[in-house]
């Protein structure tokens, strides 16, 4: 790994801290690490760091208010599945979507569609819980890409169309299974990364 | 438990970074800055540490430093945790392996 004693942290996970960084103490964590850098940790080290801090805190919010998160949680989860089951249905015949590859043009551009409206949709969600903002609109925005991640690879491995309860089912219940595991307690060992 | 002690450990101005050292160092296994800080957070809630506000530096990107200190109800905890430690390890058979 690159030790670095003077320059700049990596920019991007600076920002992504900045970003999606859910911890009442984000300021002072960013600080921390900015200091741990420069005196010789190393960028994979910094990027750990930063990954686990947006993490902790995520669920760290989410514990504290379980109901809402979970809210957040299903109609993430509800919304990618209306938004699966109308672009199959509706827009895009079904015969082409069993045609995409995971490397297409097409589904790349369904995957860039759906991650911007994902993130207009969580920025609505967002204000609707302005004393979490941050928190839950990252939360509904996993909630919303993982779910119709899941729908469309399903879609595409099995060659059927996501319309049957199974696949929804199976949606949800992934969904939920990172969000169990997220919120199983958090663990001051985390990192196995070099110092 | 393990943060209220290296608080005591660094006594007066412990913050983030030198309580994530001495938990590494006392523990020999790396520890995540983000996790030292939800369980710092943990704990000021519930009244054991406080907390303020230091100066931005530039050595840390113009931020400031959130320093913490032991409550008394902290150290009662610690002693009442110390206590039953104690006890849970007097009698025990010398462990082997």
């Amino acid at each position: 790994m690159n030790k670095n004693t003077s320059g700049e942290p990596p920019r991007i996970a600076t920002w992504f801290l900045a970003a999606f960084g859910c911890s009442p103490d984000n300021d002072a964590i960013a600080g921390d690490l900015t200091e741990c850098y420069r005196a010789g940790r190393s960028r994979g080290w910094y990027w750990w760091q930063t990954l686990v801090a947006i993490v902790v805190g995520l669920s760290q919010e989410a514990r504290r208010n379980k109901l809402l998160a979970a809210r957040c949680i299903g109609v993430g989860s509800v919304l990618a599945i209306v938004f699966s089951e109308l672009l199959q249905r509706v827009l895009i015949p079904h015969s082409i979507i069993t045609s995409l590859r995971f490397v297409s043009p097409m589904f790349s551009m369904l995957l860039i569609v759906a991650c911007a409206a994902s993130i207009h949709l969580g920025k609505a969600m967002a204000s609707l819980h302005s004393n979490y903002r941050r928190a839950f609109a990252v939360l509904y925005v996993i909630s919303f890409c993982s779910t119709l991640y899941i729908c469309w690879i399903t879609t595409l491995l099995t060659a059927a169309p996501a319309r049957t309860t199974s696949h929804v089912i199976l949606g949800g219940f992934i969904n939920y299974l990172w969000v169990l595991r997220a919120l199983s307690g958090s663990n001051l060992f985390t990192t196995r990364m070099a110092r | 438990m393990m943060v209220l002690l290296s608080l005591l450990r660094l006594g007066e101005g412990a913050y983030g970074v030198p309580v994530t050292n001495e938990i590494e160092k006392q523990s020999g296994r790396s520890v995540a800055v983000g996790s030292v800080y939800a369980a710092l957070e943990r704990l000021e809630r519930k009244g054991l540490i406080t907390s303020r506000w230091g100066a931005p530096t530039a050595e840390r990107g113009g931020r400031a430093k959130k320093h913490f200190s032991v409550t008394a109800g902290g150290l009662k905890e610690l002693r009442q945790a110390q206590k039953t430690l104690i006890n849970l390890w007097k009698g025990l058979p010398e462990l082997k392996g």
